[in-house]
């Protein structure tokens, strides 16, 4: 499904040389759900964006499902992120102006895809969102809004998804509504790549990957 | 994809508000100027085309009194001796004359302010006499008037003149010039005022026997107008001859310097508007970053996000074209004979097809510059890397 080869990312602050990436090779398995863990500023969010294709790498591959993404043009980058990745950030991402409703169809309706309301009706329904489908992101609790980004993220049926901290400033309650909600997708055959600062959340994973310094450091089943 | 640029718009209302009442401003000042123009232009078209004569000798200390008559009816009384009519008639390329006599008249019933009266002689008039032919239903009876459109009353309504009482037999159809605001009334009417005024009238009105204020001459030559004002000048003493040329000229110089002004503002505000725009297009892209970045994440072309913020600019400068228009087209149209005193040009409504074109192009540019206005950040945001824009801004 993925497979990461040499991967390095290089930044440059004024005269110091930054690398988030130093090196790494990847391969994930169609169906594995997978924990990254590291400390602040180890390189996790950078190699999840590298991997989805939303930043390049300064050298090394990456192959999604066979495609290299450095071969692609920026246009193809963008068609395979919608048909087939879903990205849940730290930050919920949702458009203001929007209802939740808006925002969960906002994927379909920037691809002019038909729309999809019933099955938007149906992940907010098992996310417990419906009844907030016509409020605005404003109305919504910490644990709303992270639902509704989940919601956006699984409206085009994505086989990759890719989550940074999805269940950051969440109580615990949320959390483990959040954390069922991706069990249950990977029961249903989806690739999940995760980073987390919350070890006690391996237990969903089938493999848990340790980044420091931009490298992969540790790895376990 | 409209949809979201309208959220988009109607979710930060000051600022965009503040967009659309520059890019109104904008748009009132390029369609205000295309108004002036226009109906500027057309109103010494029909003004002169009204004029009848193709020339108007007047005497020549009285030259800008009588071009005021004429382009904005400024009432005003001057005479030559009427043996000028005789002079005039047998130079080389006239083929008529007639006479008239401008009496500014004391304040009416019709009027706020004096207006202008001009007699005109039945049997010598070219002027007046063939528009009448086509409008009039009967022929002119004593104490019957002609009216300009500014003059207030119906026909049939008695307005009294220096204590003679007239009928308005006829109106005349807005010019735009002088004659909106004048009186038109016979020879004889004018001496029978002028006579019973001593005892009518709170001031009395001297007429002059054997006295007029222009003699109106049509030529036999159309093409010699000029040549025949020259000779007229040469062989008549102390007049000068009023040509539709310098009439159009004179107003020319006074339209070119208003349309200059407002081309000016326009060109201005633009200038000013378009860095003033890009930077509030640049602000306002860069705060919503981390939008474009999760936009981008989630499957938006460059295309898209380029479209999206060149989208939201054209929409705002449509819209506050569409305001800037409407107002200043209201506000000309009620404003018109205020404005016209204001910046002393004759001005009519231009015709709809050529105001139809002036908000066309006042459209079509207040919508450019709002293109050209967000090109920059259209581009520079487009194409920036999704990760890169999300890693800073505020959603």
């Amino acid at each position: 499904m993925i497979e990461a080869r040499e991967l390095q990312k290089v930044y440059l602050n004024g005269q110091k040389e930054i690398r988030p990436l130093d090196g790494i090779d990847f391969t994930c398995e169609k169906g594995e759900f997978v924990l990254v863990t590291g400390r602040s500023g180890s390189g996790k969010t950078t190699f999840l964006n590298v991997l989805g294709g939303l930043t390049l790498p300064t050298a090394g591959s990456v192959k999604i499902a066979g495609r290299d993404l450095l071969a692609l043009t920026d246009n193809e980058r963008s068609l395979l992120r919608s048909e087939m990745m879903g990205f849940v950030f730290q930050f919920p991402g949702l458009m203001a102006p929007l209802t939740v409703m808006e925002n969960v169809l906002l994927p379909a309706t920037l691809m002019g895809k038909a729309r999809k309301e019933a099955e938007a009706r149906e992940i907010l329904d098992l996310l417990g969102l419906l009844p907030k489908a016509d409020s605005y992101p404003t109305q919504l609790s910490g644990g709303e809004l992270k639902r509704t980004a989940i919601a956006r993220a699984l409206i085009n049926n994505p086989s990759l998804i890719f989550a940074d901290e999805p269940t950051a400033d969440l109580d615990s309650r949320t959390e483990c509504e959040v954390m069922e909600l991706f069990h249950g997708l990977h029961e249903k055959g989806t690739t999940i790549i995760m980073i987390t600062h919350t070890p006690e959340l391996s237990s969903f994973a089938t493999r848990v990957l340790v980044m420091d310094g931009g490298k992969l450091v540790e790895s376990s089943h | 994809m409209l949809g979201i640029i309208g959220k988009n718009i109607i979710h930060r209302p000051f600022r965009n508000g503040a967009l659309i009442l520059a890019f109104a401003f904008i748009a009132a000042s390029l369609f205000s100027g295309q108004y002036l123009l226009h109906g500027a232009s057309e109103s010494i078209e029909i003004g002169v085309a009204r004029m009848g004569a193709d020339l108007i000798v007047v005497p020549e200390r009285y030259r800008m009194e009588a071009m005021n008559i004429i382009l904005r009816g400024e009432p005003s009384t001057f005479f030559f001796d009427a043996s000028t009519i005789d002079r005039v008639a047998s130079v080389e390329g006239v083929e008529r004359v007639a006479p008239n006599l401008y009496i500014a008249s004391l304040t009416a019933s019709c009027c706020d302010v004096p207006v202008q009266l001009i007699a005109y002689d039945p049997e010598r008039d070219f002027t007046l006499g063939p528009w009448l032919a086509e409008s009039q239903k009967r022929p002119l009876e004593k104490d019957d008037i002609i009216v300009g459109s500014r003059i207030m009353g119906d026909i049939g309504t008695p307005l009294k003149f220096y204590g003679h009482s007239f009928n308005i037999a006829q109106r005349m159809e807005p010019a735009g010039m002088g004659v909106d605001c004048s009186i038109f009334m016979s020879f004889d009417d004018a001496f029978v005022m002028a006579a019973e005024s001593p005892e009518k009238a709170v001031q009395p009105l001297l007429l002059p026997e054997e006295k007029v204020s222009a003699v109106l001459v049509k030529v036999k030559d159309v093409k010699e107008t000029e040549k025949v004002a020259a000779s007229i000048e040469e062989s008549v003493p102390k007049v000068r001859v009023l040509t539709p040329s310098n009439l159009l000229s004179r107003i020319s110089g006074q339209l070119t310097s208003t349309t200059g002004f407002l081309d000016l503002a326009a060109f201005f505000a633009t200038l000013i508007s378009i860095p003033l725009i890009a930077l509030v297009s640049i602000m306002a892209a860069n705060e919503r970053r981390r939008e474009i970045g999760v936009l981008r994440a989630l499957g938006a072309t460059r295309g898209i996000i380029f479209r999206l913020i060149l989208g939201e600019s054209v929409i705002i400068a449509g819209i506050g074209a569409v305001i800037g228009v409407v107002t200043s087209w209201g506000v000309l149209i009620l404003f018109q004979d205020y404005i016209s005193m204001m910046v002393q040009i004759p001005l009519i409504m231009p015709r709809t097809t050529t105001l139809t074109g002036g908000a066309g192009i006042a459209l079509a540019l207040t919508i450019g510059i709002g293109g050209i206005a967000a090109l920059y950040p259209a581009i520079h945001y487009s194409r920036m890397e999704p990760y890169d824009a999300m890693r800073s801004g505020d959603l």
